[in-house]
């Protein structure tokens, strides 16, 4: 892949925004990498078991073909998600920080656009997986107080890009209320 | 019941920086709690030892009871350890509370983040005069402060060290600007059963009497109730064979369950809202009700989060409305306790009319202008909304009319038109009542299935706010807007804006989104 230079410079703009980016695009091969992992294990654990069954129980050949196609089935399923998904991610997901705060877009079919207020941030995390470490990505974890958005997972950011947007999150926090607690997150 | 309202006493400070423990009372509560917790164990083993010193006086295993007492005497030895381990004291911006022996925990709760404070009287507690306090902050794992039992001289210290600490005045607490107390609701016994007979919901208990029975076959007492039950032809085999007669006399137990159902419901909100105040005094609302287990409970109204006026059809065929409230707290609690416990209603019932006054009434002080319920602007759905939904139910209509061929057979014409006709009601209410409106910087937002909801959220409040498109959506150039907020129960309204023409949700969401950052 040809086009995995160097993570997109991290424009930060005077006041603490950070421009409307995309993902890092190694996001794309670490994606697929564990994309193909989880399939693998699966492959190995279930198809595995089922052979070993099919050979213990000495089955008929009718069930072995029928067992090969479902494992076609899922296995192709599967396989074609590790290797389209990441790519998919990578196109639709947007990411931006301004005064309003952070600004989230994701999804291919269902398109979502998530925006959380700098005060509403609880804490942030940044984690790091073992592909991510090896790409130099990493996810940025956004947790809020509210119910259903209790937390976001932005994944397949740069260590970097994570690390420019927790700061920037968190810089400008939670400003000094009065003491009725107007300016609270809750 | 203004009398039960916690007095202000202006002049004493009660804050200072001595250690107090709980009521002594405490720990008979405690055992009691635990015994009750434990109370599968306690009672066969109660029963075993009754029973067997009955059969054979000596010689058994009763020989040994006296090793019983060896847990109770840990118990009891626990619950001392507890008692006199565990103290708090008033600090000038928190209440702290240390408790341990071994393991000393020391926990500082802020004034400033106490979300609410509520206050429980079950029947023991009220006979000795003690309460259990529960000390909210709104993390969602529960009540973070849980003082049981205090006396109620202790309580109104309690509240009174909150509510100068909220304010940061405690120095020159000499007398506090405490604003007369105002009683917003106070709902007499008649409103109360009212309010039993319109909500009482049911067919839970139906169902499970209908279970009840067919367990203890009843057919032995002379009733047979496999008339009323699908018989081995299945439930329409049953029907078809059904005389007007039978007919009759289901529809005569059914009503006169549903009849039952709803007196026992009202008596039980009168039982459960006996007395109900809700009364505002400064920042804060006071809420008191209950006849054998008595609740007051104190919410800062800046703490709401969002407020939701209900109307179930019957509510809104008699003019009536409830009105609860989110708050950060209440998410934990309700999960602990029953969903029907309600503890997040702010007014059970209360006449239509009167619920934009009280909105007013119940809004911060010193958060902008209060939102006039009675004149706001609302912006419906796009006008394709009932075209597309339409649509789709007709399509499902259908799918119900085919399914239901295989048991109905001439009738399945019947009723795929009778759930066209539903679906289409159903459609046409929805796409015609769903809208939102800006007040202030309150965003409203109404929608409706069978009852009526209008939700009020302050921008303020707004946790994340998400512009969402499916691929329907998009096909027809819609959207939806939603509003995630705190403490948002399971089940409840929650702002989803659906069917919005394009335009008009991105012009939402900028909006929203603007307004909750400043």
């Amino acid at each position: 892949m040809a086009d995995l230079g160097s993570p997109p410079s991290d424009a930060h703009s005077p006041d603490g925004a950070l421009v409307r980016q995309r993902l890092d695009p190694r996001s794309v091969i670490a994606g697929r990498l564990g994309g193909w992992t989880f399939t693998g294990v699966l492959l190995l654990v279930i198809g595995g078991g089922v052979t070993a069954t099919l050979i213990g129980t000495h089955a008929p050949l009718i069930w072995w073909l029928g067992a090969g196609v479902i494992a076609l089935l899922i296995f192709g399923g599967l396989a074609a998600a590790s290797h389209y998904g990441p790519g998919l991610r990578y196109q639709t997901t947007w990411v931006r920080l301004d005064d309003d705060g952070l600004d989230f877009e994701h999804g291919w079919l269902w398109r979502h656009q998530i925006s959380v207020p700098r005060s509403r941030i609880q804490h942030t995390d940044v984690t790091q997986g073992p592909y991510e470490r090896r790409f130099g990505l990493a996810t940025l974890v956004v947790y809020t107080a509210g119910t259903e958005h209790a937390s976001i997972p932005i994944e397949g950011l740069s260590h970097q890009t994570a690390l420019a947007f927790r700061d920037a999150l968190l810089a400008r926090g939670a400003r000094a209320g009065d003491p009725v607690g107007e300016g609270d997150a809750i | 019941m203004p009398s039960e309202l916690p007095p202000a006493s202006p002049g004493r400070s009660s804050v200072d920086a001595d250690w107090r423990r709980l009521h002594p009372l405490t720990l008979v509560f405690a055992i009691g709690a635990r015994l009750y917790g434990l109370r599968g164990l306690v009672l066969p083993a109660v029963v075993a030892l009754v029973v067997s010193r009955r059969r054979a006086p000596t010689g058994g295993w009763q020989d040994f009871e006296g090793w019983l007492l060896a847990p109770a005497g840990l118990l009891l030895i626990f619950e001392l350890v507890q008692y006199f381990t565990l103290a708090y004291r008033f600090d000038r911006h928190e209440i702290v509370i240390a408790r341990g022996l071994i393991w000393k925990r020391e926990r500082h709760i802020p004034y400033a983040r106490i979300q609410n404070i509520e206050l429980i009287q079950h029947a023991p507690h009220r006979l000795a005069g003690v309460a259990v306090v529960r000390l909210d902050t709104g993390t969602g794992g529960g009540a973070e402060g849980e003082l049981s039992v205090l006396s109620l001289e202790a309580v109104t210290e309690l509240r009174d060290a909150v509510r100068l600490g909220e304010r940061g005045d405690i120095v020159a607490a000499t007398g506090p600007a405490v604003t007369a107390p105002g009683i917003l609701v106070a709902l007499d016994p008649r409103e109360l059963l009212l309010h039993g007979l319109l909500t009482g919901s049911g067919w839970v208990v139906i169902a499970a009497a209908f279970g009840a029975a067919w367990q203890l076959d009843l057919s032995s007492l002379g009733f047979s109730l496999d008339r009323y039950l699908p018989s081995a032809e299945g439930v329409w085999g049953g029907l078809r064979h059904a005389t007007p007669f039978v007919a009759l006399e289901i529809a005569l137990v059914v009503g006169f369950a549903l009849l039952t159902l709803r007196v026992l419901s009202a008596a039980w909100s009168a039982i459960k809202h006996f007395a109900f105040t809700l009364t505002a005094r400064g920042g804060e609302l006071f809420q008191s009700y209950g006849l054998v287990t008595r609740v007051a409970r104190t919410i800062p109204r800046a703490r709401i989060q969002k407020l939701t006026v209900s109307q179930e059809p019957l509510m809104w065929l008699a003019g009536r409305a409830t009105v609860t409230i989110d708050t950060a707290a209440s998410v934990s609690e309700r999960r602990k306790q029953q969903a029907s416990e309600g503890s997040h209603v702010l007014v059970p019932i209360v006449p239509a009319s009167r619920v934009a006054s009280l909105v007013r009434d119940v809004y911060p002080i010193g958060a902008g202008v209060a939102p006039d319920l009675d004149a706001l602007d609302w912006h419906g759905v796009d006008p394709r909304a009932f075209r597309r939904l339409l649509r789709v139910r007709l399509v499902l209509a259908t799918l119900i009319g085919a399914a239901s061929y295989g048991a109905a057979h001439r009738w399945a014409i019947a009723i795929g038109l009778a759930a066209a006709a539903a679906l289409t009601l159903q459609a046409w209410v929805a796409a015609r009542f769903t809208a939102f409106a800006w007040s202030g910087d309150t965003l409203c937002f109404r929608s409706a299935t069978t009852a009526r909801h209008v939700t009020l959220v302050r921008a303020s409040r707004a946790q994340v706010v998400s512009l969402e498109r499916s691929p329907f959506d998009r096909r027809w150039g819609m959207a939806a807007v939603r509003v995630d907020t705190a403490g948002a129960a399971t089940g409840g309204h929650h702002v989803h804006i659906r069917w919005l023409p394009d335009a008009v949700a991105d012009t939402l969401y900028a909006r929203l989104r603007h307004a909750a950052a400043r």
